[in-house]
C-alpha cells in the first residue's frame, strides 16, 4: 500500500478521479464522527439552527429480514401508524443491507396485494378480479375437498421456498398439511443439496459457520461464492483479514464483486471444482504438506476399507464407530481409537495391503488422476496457479474455505466438490481452530428449536415429486396427479430450473393458489392469489440456520388492505376442516414452543428483541472434534454407495459441458452460470422501485470480449441467451469480468421484468446428492433481432 | 474548519446500502437519490471498483451561486444546506453542480440535496449513509482530520473549480490505468462520474 501511494498519485490526478490532486497521509482509520455540531466562537447567520428530530416520539419496533440471507435485525420507526423508516438495529454485529432497509418501503409499496385475486383471463395474462376473503376461503375449501374426494389428499401439493425463514410460515404449512392427512410436496434442494449430502456424513453436521473467525485467518478461499453480496455485512471481515496481511482468493468463473476486492481471482470452468480440489490434495500429499498429526488424530484417513466388499471394516458390526486401522507398532489391525498406536495411512509393504485399502489411499487414488497438468486441462486454471494455491493453503498458519452454499455446488459434481474440499481441509488440519475451518451458511444449528404447532404423524406419506422435473411429473401424473397446488414463501417461476416446464405444470394443474405479498411471476400463473402480510406486519419468531441470533418479529403496522398472515390463513382453513384448536393457539404460546429447546425464554426475547446464541469466538468442530458418531471426519460415505455412486469423492466430466464435443455442445458452445445481485435475495426485493433506482434496471448478461466479438455483440446491446429449454433476455456487459467461454446470468428477475434466467437452466435429476445443476448449463447468445 | 466526507474506494464493494439508507432516512419520493454509487470498470477485471458520492459540501459551492432564490447557504461548519421551503424547482443548481448532487423531485416539483444529516449530527448521530455502510467505508469529519487519517487519498482541489470537501482512499489497482485518453474511451457507467471527469478537465 505504502509503495503504491507515491506512484499512484500522479496517475490519479491526471485521470482526475473526482477532479482533484493528491495528498498522502497515514493509516486508514476507523470511521468516526469528528468535530461536528457547534463551531464555537461568534454567532453568525451562517451557523446552523437547531434542527428538529423528524423521528422524535416515533414508536420503535424490532424484527428481522427473513429470506435466505443473513437475517439482520431491523428497527422500524412508526409515526402516525406508518413506518417512517427502517434501519439496521443496534443489535447486529454488522450492518443490514439496502434490501433490509427497504422493508419500510415495502409496507407502503403501492404494488402490494391488498385483496384476494381470482383469475379471469388465461394463466399468465395477469387478468384477475378482486374477491372477498370469504369467497376465497370457500373456493380453497371446495377445491381441497374435491381433490381429496376424487384422487385423495396426495393430489393436493404444497410447495414452500426460502422467501421467509420465520417459524410462522413453512413450519405452519407443514403442520396444516399434515393435519389434512398428508399433502404431497416436492423433493430436491435448489440451494445446497451438495453440502447436505457431503458435510453431514463427512463432518457430521452442517450449518456451522466460521464468520466469527474470518478476521483471525490469514488465508481465505471463497470457493464459488460471492460474500460481498451473500455475506454482505460480513465482507468487511474479509477486507480486514487482508489488511492484516492475509490473502483472500476467490475461485469463480466470474470476477465477482468479491473477486475484484480479493488478492487473487482463480477462474475455473464451471463444474470442475472437484477436479481442482483433487489436484490440490495430490500436491499436498505428494509434497508432504498435509497435517499428518491432525489427519491421524481426527480423521478416518487410516481406517481400513475391505477390497472385497468395498466397505469400511468394523471391529463390531453393531458399532458404527468401531473402524479399524493397521498399527505399524504391533503390525496388527486394531480399533482406530486404541491408545498408543501408530496407524498407517498407506499399507504398502504391510500384511494388510493385500486385503485392504485405507481411506487415505482411496482418496489419493482419486487425487492421483489429477496431476496439475491434467487439472489445468480440465479446469482451465494454469498448473502453476493450482500448485501455488495448494501450497499456500496447506502451509498457511490459519486457512479457511468459505463455501456458503456457493454456486459451485449447483453443478453435476456439486456434492463431490463439497466433499473434496472437506477432505482437503481435514487433511491439512485446517478445521476446528481459530481462523480456520470450512464455512457453511449459518447459523444456530448447535441450538435446537421446536415446532410452533405440533405436526401429526402422517400415516400414508405421499411420494415426493422431484422439484427439478416438476413439469414432467405434473404432465405425466408421475408419481402422482396434482389437482391443487398451494405455493407460498417461494417463486417457482423464477427459481426452479427450466421455467417453461414449470409454466406448463402451472398451466396444467386445475387450481393453483399462491400466497404472497406481490403479484409474483408464480402468482401470474395462479388461479387464486392470496395477499399476505410481510415483515413488521405480523408477529413471529425467527430461529433458524443463517443467523447467530434468535429474533422476535414484532408487528409494527397492519398489512396493506385486507392482507392476512400465512398463519391466519391456515388458522381459518383449520377451523373449516375441523382440526379443533390445533391452530387457535395464541402467538405467545407458539413462539414459546419454538423457543423451548433453545433455553431462551419469550420474556427474555421480548426484553432484548434478539438473543445471540453463538459465542463471539465460536469455532465449528472445535479442536478437531467432528460431529460424526466416531467424532472423526469420515471420508467414506455409505449413502453415496447406496445410491450407486463412488463412496469416495471423485470427479468425472459432466453430461452438459461445452468441451464434450457432442451435438449439444456444438449447438450450444457456451457455459452459463448464475450470479447474485445487490437488488435481490433470490427473487425477493427484485421488483422494488427502490432497487430500480440504485441497481441495474434490466437483466445484465456478462459476456467475455472474445465471445462477444465472435457474435457481433457490443457492450450495452440487447441480447438473448437461449438453448432448447428456453430464452433469457437482457443487456450485454462485454469485457473481461468473466472467463472466456462462459456467460454470466443474473438470478432473480421476474416475468414482468423480462423473465428469469432459469428459462435456460439445467433440470438434471438425479446427480450424486440430488444437486441442482443450474450452473451446468450450455447456451448460445445472440443480438436481439 | 470544514466538514467533509471520506469514502473508501479501495474497499467499497458496491452494495448501494448508503443510497437506500439515505433515501429511507430522508423519506424521499420515487426517483430522488441524494447519494449515488457508481461502478468504475476498467480493462483488467479485478480493477472493478465503486465510488459512493453525495454532495461534496464544496468550499466554493456552485449551487449557492446558481440558485436564484438564495435557497442554499454555506454554513460556518462547512455544510451546504438548502432551505427546502425556498426552493422553486428551477434546477439551476443541478445544472451548476459539477457532481450532479442535487436531485429533482418530479412529484413535488422541487429539488433536494444532501444536508450531511445535520439534524442527526446535532443529536450526536452519524449521517444515515455513514451509519448504514456495512463496510464502514464512508465517514464524515473535519477535512483536516480526514486527510490526516486516511491513506493514499485524493482530496478536492482547484481542478473542479468548486473545491469539494471530499477525501477518497483510492483503490491502488486503479493505478494501472494508463492515462486520460484511455479513461475517456472506457468511461464510467453513471453520470456522476462523467460529470466529475468533465469538471476536472475544465
Amino acid at each position: 500500500m505504502k509503495e503504491h501511494a507515491e506512484t499512484t498519485m500522479p496517475a490519479l490526478s491526471r485521470r482526475a478521479f473526482v477532479g482533484t490532486a493528491a495528498v498522502t497521509a497515514g493509516a486508514v482509520a476507523a470511521t468516526s464522527l469528528v468535530g461536528c455540531g457547534s463551531t464555537g466562537g461568534k454567532k453568525t447567520d451562517k451557523q446552523e439552527e437547531a434542527a428538529a428530530d423528524p423521528y422524535e416520539g416515533a414508536q420503535i419496533f424490532y424484527s428481522t429480514c427473513p429470506p435466505e440471507c443473513q437475517h439482520h435485525n431491523l428497527k422500524a420507526y412508526v409515526i402516525d401508524g406508518k413506518i417512517a423508516k427502517v434501519e439496521s438495529s443496534e443489535l447486529n454485529d454488522c450492518a443490514a443491507c439496502a434490501r433490509g432497509i427497504a422493508r419500510g418501503f415495502m409496507t407502503k409499496d403501492p404494488d402490494r396485494l391488498t385483496k384476494p385475486l381470482l383469475r379471469t383471463g388465461d394463466k399468465g395474462s395477469g387478468e384477475f378480479k378482486e374477491i372477498e376473503w370469504s369467497e376465497a376461503f370457500d373456493l380453497i375449501q371446495e377445491k381441497f375437498q374435491d381433490a381429496i374426494d376424487t384422487d385423495g389428499v396426495h393430489s393436493i401439493c404444497y410447495v414452500t421456498g426460502s422467501g421467509n425463514f420465520g417459524a410462522m410460515h413453512g413450519p405452519i404449512a407443514s403442520a396444516f398439511f399434515a393435519h389434512l392427512g398428508g399433502a404431497s410436496t416436492t423433493v430436491g434442494s435448489l440451494c445446497c443439496a451438495g453440502t447436505s449430502a457431503a458435510e453431514v456424513p463427512i463432518y457430521g453436521q452442517r450449518f456451522l459457520d466460521t464468520r466469527n473467525q474470518i478476521e483471525k485467518s490469514n488465508y481465505v478461499i471463497a470457493w464459488g461464492n460471492n460474500p460481498a453480496i451473500s455475506k454482505q455485512g460480513y465482507f468487511q471481515r474479509f477486507e480486514k483479514m487482508m489488511e492484516n496481511g492475509g490473502k483472500f482468493v476467490v475461485i469463480d468463473p466470474i470476477c465477482t464483486e468479491s473477486a475484484a476486492k480479493a488478492s487473487e481471482w482463480i477462474q475455473p470452468w464451471p463444474g470442475t471444482d472437484a477436479a481442482l480440489a483433487l489436484a490440490m490434495i495430490k500436491i499436498v500429499i505428494d509434497e508432504d504438506l498435509f497435517d499428518k498429526e491432525f489427519t491421524l488424530a481426527h480423521t478416518c484417513a487410516p481406517c481400513l476399507v475391505d477390497k472385497t466388499t468395498g466397505e469400511p471394516v468394523l471391529q463390531d458390526k453393531d458399532d458404527p464407530t468401531s473402524f479399524v486401522v493397521f498399527d505399524t507398532k504391533s503390525n496388527e489391525i486394531v480399533r482406530h481409537d486404541k491408545e498408543g498406536i501408530e496407524a498407517a495411512l498407506k499399507l504398502d509393504g504391510t500384511s494388510a495391503a493385500e486385503q485392504y485399502n485405507t481411506e487415505f489411499e482411496l482418496i489419493y487414488a482419486e487425487a492421483e488422476k489429477w496431476d496439475s497438468a491434467a487439472a489445468e486441462a480440465e479446469c482451465g486454471v494454469p498448473a502453476a496457479d493450482i500448485e501455488r494455491i495448494a501450497r499456500e493453503y496447506a502451509q498457511a498458519d490459519k486457512a479457511m474455505i468459505i463455501q456458503n452454499m456457493g454456486g459451485f455446488m449447483r453443478t453435476e459434481n456439486g456434492t463431490n466438490a463439497v466433499g473434496t474440499q472437506l477432505y482437503l481441509a481435514a487433511l491439512c488440519g485446517h478445521v476446528g481452530h481459530e481462523g480456520d475451518g470450512i464455512s457453511d451458511a449459518g447459523g444456530v444449528n448447535e441450538v435446537k428449536t421446536g415446532s410452533p404447532i405440533e405436526v401429526p404423524k402422517v400415516e400414508d406419506p405421499a411420494p415426493s415429486i422431484p422439484r427439478f422435473k416438476f413439469g414432467e411429473a405434473i404432465l405425466n401424473e408421475n408419481p402422482l396427479k396434482v389437482n391443487v397446488l398451494y405455493s407460498m414463501t417461494g417463486n417457482p417461476m423464477t427459481q426452479w430450473p427450466n421455467t417453461n416446464m414449470v409454466k406448463k405444470a402451472l398451466e396444467k394443474i386445475p387450481f393453483v393458489i399462491t400466497a404472497d405479498q406481490y403479484l409474483t411471476s408464480t402468482a401470474l400463473y395462479s388461479d387464486l392469489v392470496l395477499p399476505v402480510t410481510g415483515v413488521f406486519e405480523t408477529e413471529g419468531v425467527l430461529a433458524n440456520h443463517r443467523s447467530h441470533w434468535i429474533q422476535l418479529c414484532e408487528k409494527a403496522v397492519d398489512g396493506p388492505g385486507e392482507s392476512k398472515s400465512d398463519f391466519e390463513i391456515f388458522s381459518e382453513l383449520a377451523t373449516r376442516f375441523g382440526f379443533g384448536d390445533a391452530f387457535s393457539k395464541p402467538m405467545d404460546e407458539m413462539i414459546s414452543n419454538v423457543l423451548e429447546p433453545t433455553g431462551v425464554t419469550l420474556d427474555e426475547l421480548k426484553e432484548k428483541h434478539a438473543v445471540c446464541v453463538v459465542d463471539d469466538n465460536y469455532i465449528p468442530f472445535k479442536d478437531g472434534e467432528f460431529k460424526t458418531k466416531s467424532k472423526k471426519a469420515e471420508f467414506w460415505v455409505a449413502a453415496w454407495k447406496k445410491d450407486g455412486f463412488n463412496p469416495i469423492a471423485t470427479y468425472a466430466r459432466a453430461e452438459e459441458d461445452a468441451r464434450n464435443g457432442d451435438e449439444l455442445a456444438q449447438k450450444y458452445p457456451l457455459f452459463s452460470v448464475q450470479r447474485k445481485t445487490y437488488r435481490s435475495v433470490h427473487s425477493t426485493f427484485n421488483n422494488l422501485e427502490w432497487m430500480n433506482e440504485v441497481c441495474d434496471q434490466a437483466p445484465v448478461i456478462l459476456i467475455n470480449t472474445a465471445d462477444a466479438e465472435a457474435r457481433g455483440i457490443k457492450d450495452g446491446d440487447k441480447v438473448v441467451v437461449f438453448n432448447d429449454r428456453g430464452e433469457h433476455h437482457g443487456i450485454a456487459e462485454v469485457g473481461e469480468r468473466i472467463k472466456q467461454g462462459v456467460v454470466g446470468l443474473q438470478n432473480g428477475w421476474w416475468e414482468q421484468q423480462g423473465g428469469s434466467s432459469s428459462y435456460v437452466t439445467n433440470d438434471k435429476w438425479k446427480t450424486l446428492g440430488g444437486t441442482h445443476c443450474c450452473n451446468q448449463t450450455l447456451i448460445e447468445v445472440k443480438k436481439e433481432a | 474548519m470544514a466538514l467533509g466526507f471520506w469514502m473508501n474506494n479501495k474497499n467499497c464493494y458496491g452494495c448501494k446500502t448508503c443510497s437506500i439508507a439515505c433515501k429511507s432516512e430522508k423519506q424521499l419520493n420515487e426517483g430522488v437519490l441524494l447519494r449515488k454509487v457508481s461502478c468504475i470498470r476498467q480493462d483488467n477485471p479485478v480493477n472493478v471498483s465503486f465510488l459512493s458520492m453525495s454532495c461534496n459540501h464544496c468550499e466554493d459551492p456552485a449551487c449557492v451561486k446558481a440558485c436564484p432564490v438564495e435557497a442554499y447557504t454555506k454554513l460556518d461548519n462547512g455544510i451546504v444546506k438548502q432551505d427546502h421551503d425556498k426552493c422553486i424547482g428551477c434546477k439551476m443548481c443541478i445544472e451548476a453542480c459539477p457532481y450532479n448532487a442535487p436531485c429533482y423531485d418530479e412529484e413535488e416539483s422541487k429539488t433536494y440535496k444532501c444536508d450531511m444529516c445535520y439534524d442527526r449530527q446535532q443529536r450526536g448521530e452519524l449521517p444515515a449513509c455513514v451509519a448504514a455502510c456495512p463496510g464502514a467505508n464512508i465517514a464524515v469529519g473535519e477535512m483536516e482530520d480526514l486527510q490526516k487519517n486516511h491513506q493514499a487519498d485524493i482530496v478536492s482541489d482547484e481542478n473542479s473549480g468548486t473545491k469539494p470537501n471530499f477525501v477518497i482512499t483510492v483503490d491502488p489497482k486503479l493505478n494501472k490505468e494508463p492515462d486520460d485518453s484511455a479513461m475517456e474511451q472506457r468511461d464510467v457507467e453513471v453520470d456522476v462520474n462523467t460529470a466529475a471527469a468533465d469538471a476536472a478537465k475544465k
